[in-house]
């Protein structure tokens, strides 16, 4: 007893220890390392039932026409969940080899050599870059290089209600800020607003609001991308046309940091909601609306943000790099884009997908998804910085204080300048 | 003298457990978190540069900050108090011979079994515009609409919730401690003259409840200083962060913005806090107590 005591106690200390440190290892990095066929994680967040089963069928004509290589794919569910797992993977040195996601993130993985760079293999695999909208690749610059490589692509359009249209009167949808806030008062009578107002200080007010910036002619940032330009007479017209709209009783505030949702337009009680081409399955599914959609209304210039998600390359082995490349570029052909476009009303990220004849065919079907091809040629991007989870928080700040009338559109504004411009000081 | 060694290898293995998962998910992450409240980093980066307290003087820079010190306090101080008095309400109305007396302890008990989303989001339908307090309000001829959505009623709104959550909770912690208090006790009372309700709670029930109300007290003030699904379900901080606690904060400032080094500033900061109003009650708490006794 006293023997097998004295050399019991240490040993079940250790054997405690290692346990618990051998939780922290990386088990996957040594599997991933083996030669011959490549194996790939991809880590996706698709939503819909069919557009994923369409994803499962491309994979595997994929891997048809590159033996070799092998994928699997993995469903993340929603983006805001994935990110703080994904910042622990890559902590751990197991990060997925591709991933899906907003490009708006390149910036924070690009300058933490998380990610691979994906221009450096424009040139080994033949990859014409020009095929691609360039509004769209820019969306994953970094520093001057393509990093991240488009998927699909979508922008924003105003849906809106035919009937409620024609019953005030609207035959022809407003062009212009000023046509739209007079077509708002018309809209708007007891209970039925025009506008429902985007609202909350997350990112979906404030990509919707970038476009009144950027219609009013002013910008994001200045061109060397180290001072932010939002605080100017152009942010400050495009702040107090959406206070107008609200000071004049012709808009209703949206869910809260929720307004994509389309709960309010699909009972009629707005008008006009702003939204994107990804609706179209579900507004075909209600009978309630009849809905239809039309260009921003423009200031000095007409102009749309570009969203859309891209495929991150995450570093491990040259091979499987290269692979995951590979497959990044299958997914800008027309062989991948149209059948994924046609099923989900994503809009095509390259020239050649867009007019071909078959996708051709479904937009004449789809004049609704026409609305959103079209404003594609008026589209900007968000600048992939690191530093614009930060900016667009401060943004945020100043559309809520201004539309909840505490501050005014000038001093919400430079508030929310100086703090960003702090942020973009911090993160070069 | 062997044996003295023996016990001691003994004591180290029955203490091993405890002591190494307290390092590894206690200590080593707090010391981290300090450590990290010192350097800039974006979640991702392998290079974390040294920024002394850059991120404590960014931190308190926002011109939110304030703001969410102020929505700290209301929400701890609005939380705490009535839920404890209501917790103790139920339980000396649960600890009498009444009819449906376990009806009412298990009714009270209910919300908290409840997880903080569900409640939180049945709680957000019934503060929606035309949802059950809006109809209800309305009898009084008054409708606030979307409690929610409103900045001046979203955190009141948000501390009824966890109020009505964390009341039965407390409820079952006071009674425990009430059925401590032998039955004697209020019979020498008696004997000497304490008939009333009142003076027998304020000179016995109270007095020897003093060990139940530090456990209490404690216990609440670190729930609610750290109370975060609530808020990030109901209101997301919103509308014009007027539910944005330090807690929540610090999520939106990792996790949203990705500025690691101000939200582990905020975290030490949170955690100062706590632990000094730890550190008070505790003395406090063991003066009365002893005094009581």
């Amino acid at each position: 007893m006293t023997q097998r005591t004295r050399w019991f106690a240490p040993i079940a200390l250790a054997s405690l220890g290692s346990m618990v440190l051998a939780g922290c290892g990386t088990s996957q990095a040594a599997a991933k390392s083996s030669t011959g066929p490549v194996s790939l994680t991809f880590e996706e967040g698709v939503q819909s039932p069919q557009t994923q089963t369409y994803l499962q069928k491309q994979i595997a004509a994929f891997e048809k026409s590159h033996p070799g290589i092998h994928i699997s794919m993995q469903n993340y569910g929603a983006a805001d969940s994935e990110l703080p797992k994904l910042e622990s993977a890559v902590a751990a040195h197991d990060p997925p080899n591709l991933l899906w996601i907003a490009p708006a993130y390149t910036g924070q993985f690009a300058s933490s050599d998380a990610i691979v760079e994906a221009q450096k293999y424009f040139k080994s695999t033949n990859f014409q870059a020009s095929s691609i909208f360039s509004g769209l690749l820019q969306t994953g610059e970094y520093q001057g290089k393509v990093w991240t490589m488009p998927f699909d692509a979508n922008d924003l359009g105003v849906y809106y209600n035919k009937k409620l249209f024609a019953k005030a009167g609207i035959t022809t949808p407003p062009a212009t800020w000023t046509q739209f806030l007079a077509d708002a008062k018309k809209l708007t009578s007891n209970g039925t607003y025009g506008f429902e107002m985007p609202i909350g200080n997350q990112e979906w007010t404030v990509w919707i609001w970038e476009t009144l910036l950027w219609q009013a002619g002013g910008h994001l940032l200045n061109s060397s991308q180290t001072k932010v330009a939002f605080d100017s007479p152009a942010g400050i017209k495009a702040l107090e046309f959406w206070n107008t709209l609200m000071k004049d009783h012709v808009a209703t505030f949206g869910p809260l940091n929720d307004s994509y949702q389309l709960g309010a337009f699909e009972s009629g009680k707005v008008a006009m909601t702003i939204n994107g081409p990804w609706n179209v399955a579900a507004l075909q599914q209600q009978h309630a609306v009849s809905y239809g959609a039309f260009p921003l209304p423009k200031d000095k210039i007409a102009a749309t943000n570009i969203g859309g998600e891209s495929l991150f390359i995450f570093n491990t082995t040259p091979a499987q790099d290269k692979a995951a490349f590979l497959f990044a570029k299958y997914v800008t052909t027309p062989a991948f884009q149209i059948g994924y476009d046609t099923g989900s009303g994503y809009l095509p990220v390259s020239k050649t997908a867009q007019d071909s004849a078959q996708y051709q065919a479904y937009l004449k079907k789809n004049p609704f998804i026409n609305v959103f091809v079209k404003a594609m040629a008026v589209g900007k991007a968000r600048p992939p910085i690191p530093a614009y989870p930060q900016i667009s928080a401060d943004i945020g700040n100043a559309i809520e204080n201004t539309l909840y009338g505490r501050m005014s559109a000038t001093a919400a504004l430079h508030q929310a300048s100086v703090q960003a411009q702090q942020a973009l000081d911090a993160s070069s | 003298m062997v044996g003295q060694r023996r016990l001691r290898w003994w004591a180290a293995l029955f203490l091993a457990p405890a002591v190494i998962l307290t390092a590894v998910f206690f200590y080593y992450p707090m010391a981290y978190i300090l450590w990290l409240s010192m350097h800039h980093w974006n979640g991702l980066s392998p290079v974390k540069p040294f920024t002394g307290l850059a991120e404590f003087r960014h931190l308190f820079q926002q011109p939110i900050f304030g703001l969410v010190i102020r929505n700290t306090v209301i929400f701890v101080v609005g939380t705490v108090v009535p839920s404890i008095t209501i917790g103790l309400g139920l339980a000396l109305l649960a600890n009498r011979r009444l009819p449906f007396r376990s009806f009412l302890r298990g009714v009270s008990f209910a919300p908290y079994l409840v997880s903080f989303v569900s409640a939180g989001l049945a709680w957000v339908w019934m503060g929606s515009s035309g949802g059950l307090f809006d109809h209800l309000m309305g009898f009084l001829g008054f409708h606030p609409g979307n409690l929610v959505d409103n900045p001046s009623y979203a955190l009141p709104y948000v501390i009824a919730m966890y109020t009505w959550k964390m009341a039965g909770y407390n409820m079952v912690l006071y009674l425990a401690g009430l059925q401590t208090i032998p039955r004697e006790i209020y019979e020498a009372g008696a004997i000497d003259g304490l008939q009333d309700g009142w003076t027998q709670f304020r000179t016995i029930t109270w007095p020897l409840l003093a060990e139940s109300t530090f456990f209490v007290v404690i216990i609440n003030l670190i729930f609610s200083f750290r109370a975060f699904s609530a808020i990030y379900v109901m209101t997301n901080g919103g509308p014009v962060n007027s539910t944005t606690t330090l807690v929540y904060y610090i999520w939106n400032l990792a996790f949203v913005q990705n500025s690691w080094g101000q939200a582990a500033a905020a975290s030490a900061l949170l955690l100062i806090v706590v632990l000094a109003l730890t550190i008070g009650m505790v003395r406090y708490f063991t003066k009365e107590s002893f005094r009581a006794s």
